[in-house]
């Protein structure tokens, strides 16, 4: 693989002055080989006015919209270069997203989720509890964006577990066995965050259990559409796992099915971080300018690894804050933000159906 | 199966809804015109007429507007002198399907139907607005003012999830099925059979259009170029867009020279006019408008997408126009703009998607030239800009009035 200056032993060391040099010449190299690659792409290009042929920041770099992945096939290489296909949980009535991953960029995805992950976790592979059924990664030509979260994750655990059946219930016997087995060990648990809190948070609860997973790590992600709507925030999460489960050390994570690999962690200061390959800006939901550090608006997401697909500059529908950059007292560099929601769903009015229900 | 349903008006309660049922199904037909449907009409407009609080809400005034006794009197002018001595009858029940969200069109399907002389029933949905709230206050106090019992008990407005047996219920007692749209919609309820005597109207997701002539917007006067973007406004952005007959193409008719210049004209005035009346979209829409756009960026050689300053609306100027260009249309002030050298080389775009040409500056040998050659199907209303959501008893090529009615056919 080309040598790369993003890729050194450690995920988060670049800080401002270096890095925003470099992503930009990055971004501005991958820009110019989708205009070439996928037609799309360069008509839209063509179509917007104003389009700088290399961006002289990232504010100035052409962004698309995450939902236009629902509306257009966007790839940059030929059919059978196509390794995988990716798709995200579209709500009911939508079409999902699709992306498509060639050898190189699944394998550049995979390449930063380790970098990232194991300055979490360690250079050792940990016991893993999989918060999900087994049957959840069946499908393997499809890959829905739950399935590739446990895969990519599960490269960083051995002896894994799956806690629940096909039922989404929770294997207590299982998991008392796999405790007796690594008694004393730490514990790598990964799940989706709502999966965590409805079926085993919840079945802790309900089933009355005493649970203590003691020296574990849970990782999460995936989205807190689902529990905001039940005011559950990150901080009373990590508040009831840890009183309930006995789970000590928490990280949340953002990141997107367009966008795999280039995820953001949360440090033990409770802050998302964009590494090195990646970048944030934060934008007003209506003028779309560039906000400063600590106003909120929407959130564009730059990554260095899409190569097959043109999707290293996205606009979110996530509304979150830059805190700022390179000063967190965790001691990574990069900016480091909050996510504080999702905008609200457009209920447009018109003469649409009348019996097409929202809630899938 | 009790319990599902929800009684808007009369005010019953919903555990009551068979009863009434039975009661509305028991009452004979009122004549066409009844002098008590008339003044029911007059009473509900005259409610939301006078109270000022209500005047925030242009649909709404909008709708009292067309209930007065003058405008109703004027449709029953039309329809006696249509009739010409015939017998009209009314059908019996009518069964209302009202959409989701331009929620204030069940009104005019019923109170047609009630000047037929009908017993109604009604399904909104679960999804209202206030304007239907306020609309349904006004309705269920005029209900309980004792003269008009005999259109309260031939009324029954109901909210109720998807449910099939209900809709059977219901389907099975009505001698006329009316659905308001959406196509799912459509393609649901048709699944569920009518009684055979019955017929069913059915007023499928459609598309519009705005043909506007280019040197007529670059001619006209200050003033008449004000009317033009108020009335513009109207049609597009009381429902957001999302009315059928809200415009989302535009079609400029002219050379390119006056067209760029109508463009720029008619932009920069519906622009002003949205930042002076405080026109805020929400935020989600203005993303699904951009994603959009940029779909149609994407999907065509030779487009062209310009964000105004002000990012209140998006245009995107398409080399054509098709069925997939149409359908993939998001609504939340998204333009799509095709240029033309003459009127008459539009009719090759058109199809039975297209309802409603909202025009501007053409003569009425045009537009009578025009529609003698619209192809199959296409396009049922050509009116001023201004009327896209002006409600007439004739919608979608068919006048309700004759729908909600039957001859009787008398041969001396």
């Amino acid at each position: 693989m080309v040598e790369d200056p993003f890729f050194g032993d450690q995920p988060y060391n670049l800080r401002a002055s270096a890095k925003a040099e470099l992503l930009l010449s990055a971004l501005n190299s991958l820009m110019a080989h989708h205009r070439r690659a996928c037609i799309p792409f360069q008509r839209l290009l063509q179509a917007l006015p104003n389009v700088p042929v290399t961006a002289g920041s990232l504010a100035e770099l052409p962004m698309l919209p995450v939902q236009l992945f629902k509306l257009q096939t966007l790839s940059s290489v030929p059919q059978h270069q196509i390794y995988r296909q990716l798709t995200s949980s579209g709500t009911t009535g939508q079409r999902p997203s699709r992306i498509f991953l060639d050898r190189e960029t699944a394998a550049l995805q995979t390449r930063a989720l380790v970098m990232i992950v194991k300055s979490y976790l360690g250079p050792h592979r940990l016991p893993m509890i999989i918060v999900d059924a087994r049957d959840t990664i069946q499908n393997r030509s499809e890959f829905s964006a739950r399935a590739l979260g446990i895969l990519g994750f599960s490269n960083f655990g051995r002896d894994h577990f799956y806690l629940l059946d096909e039922g989404m219930r929770v294997n207590w016997d299982g998991l008392g066995r796999f405790l007796e087995k690594h008694r004393g060990q730490k514990i790598f648990v990964f799940g989706f965050t709502f999966i965590l809190w409805r079926y085993f948070y919840k079945a802790v609860l309900d089933e009355g259990h005493v649970l203590d997973l003691g020296e574990s790590v849970l990782i999460h992600g995936g989205g807190w559409k689902k529990l905001h709507d039940q005011q559950v925030d990150n901080l009373t999460f990590n508040q009831l796992f840890r009183r309930h489960l006995g789970i000590r050390q928490i990280h949340n994570y953002y990141g997107m099915v367009e966008q795999v690999g280039s995820i953001y962690m949360e440090c033990e200061k409770g802050y998302l971080h964009a590494p090195n390959y990646a970048d944030i800006l934060v934008r007003n939901p209506v003028t779309l300018s560039v906000v400063p550090h600590g106003e909120r608006g929407l959130i564009q997401t730059f990554s260095t690894l899409p190569q097959s697909y043109p999707g290293n500059s996205l606009l979110t529908e996530d509304v979150g804050v830059v805190i700022s950059e390179d000063d967190c007292p965790c001691g990574r560099y990069g900016k480091y933000f909050v996510i504080e929601g999702r905008l609200p769903a457009a209920e447009l009015r018109g003469c649409s159906d009348t019996f097409v229900t929202n809630d899938g | 199966m009790d319990s599902a349903v929800n009684v808007l008006a009369p005010q019953v309660p919903d555990s009551e809804w068979q009863s009434h049922l039975r009661t509305l199904t028991e009452q004979a037909p009122l004549q066409p015109f009844a002098p008590i449907t008339l003044d029911f009409i007059d009473r509900v407009s005259q409610r939301i007429l006078q109270d000022q609080s209500l005047r925030q809400f242009p649909e709404l005034m909008a709708v009292a507007y067309w209930m007065r006794r003058s405008s109703i009197r004027k449709i029953q002018q039309e329809m006696l002198e249509q009739m010409q001595g015939r017998v009209y009858q009314p059908r019996g029940i009518v069964l209302h399907f009202a959409p989701s969200n331009v929620d204030t069109i069940f009104i005019y399907s019923w109170f047609l139907s009630v000047l037929a002389g009908n017993s109604n029933i009604l399904r909104l949905s679960a999804r209202r607005g206030d304007q239907v709230s306020i609309l349904l206050a006004s309705i269920n106090e005029v209900f309980e003012t004792e003269p008009f019992k005999p259109v309260r008990d031939r009324t029954l407005i109901v909210c109720y999830e998807h449910d099939t047996e209900i809709t059977q219920e219901f389907s099975r007692r009505c001698q006329v099925r009316v659905i308001w749209g959406g196509d799912e919609t459509i393609r649901h309820v048709r699944s569920i059979p009518l009684n055979p005597l019955a017929t069913e109207l059915a007023f499928a997701d459609r598309f519009s259009s705005a043909v506007l002539k280019s040197a007529a917007v670059l001619n006209a006067s200050q003033e008449d170029f004000t009317e033009l973007v108020h009335h513009f406004y109207n049609d597009a952005f009381w429902f957001d867009q999302m009315a059928c007959s809200s415009p989302r193409l535009v079609m400029w008719i002219g050379s390119p020279e006056e067209t760029i210049a109508a463009q720029q004209r008619f932009w920069s005035g519906v622009e002003t006019h949205l930042q002076e009346i405080g026109y805020e979209p929400l935020a989600a829409v203005r993303i699904r408008r951009l994603a959009t756009a940029y779909y149609y960026g994407s999907e065509l050689e030779n487009v062209s997408i310009s964000e105004q300053r002000t990012a209140l609306l998006t245009r995107v100027a398409l080399p054509c126009i098709n069925e997939r260009l149409r359908e993939m249309h998001c609504g939340g002030g998204l333009f799509l703009e095709v240029s033309f050298p003459a009127l008459q080389k539009i009719t090759a775009t058109l199809t039975q998607k297209d309802q409603t040409l909202t025009v501007y500056g053409f003569s009425l040998e045009e537009l009578t030239s025009l529609a003698g050659s619209l192809p199959r199907r296409s396009v049922d209303r050509v009116v001023p800009v201004g009327q896209a959501l002006m409600f007439t008893s004739t919608w979608d090529g068919t006048n309700l009035l004759w729908a909600f009615t039957r001859e009787v056919l008398i041969v001396s």
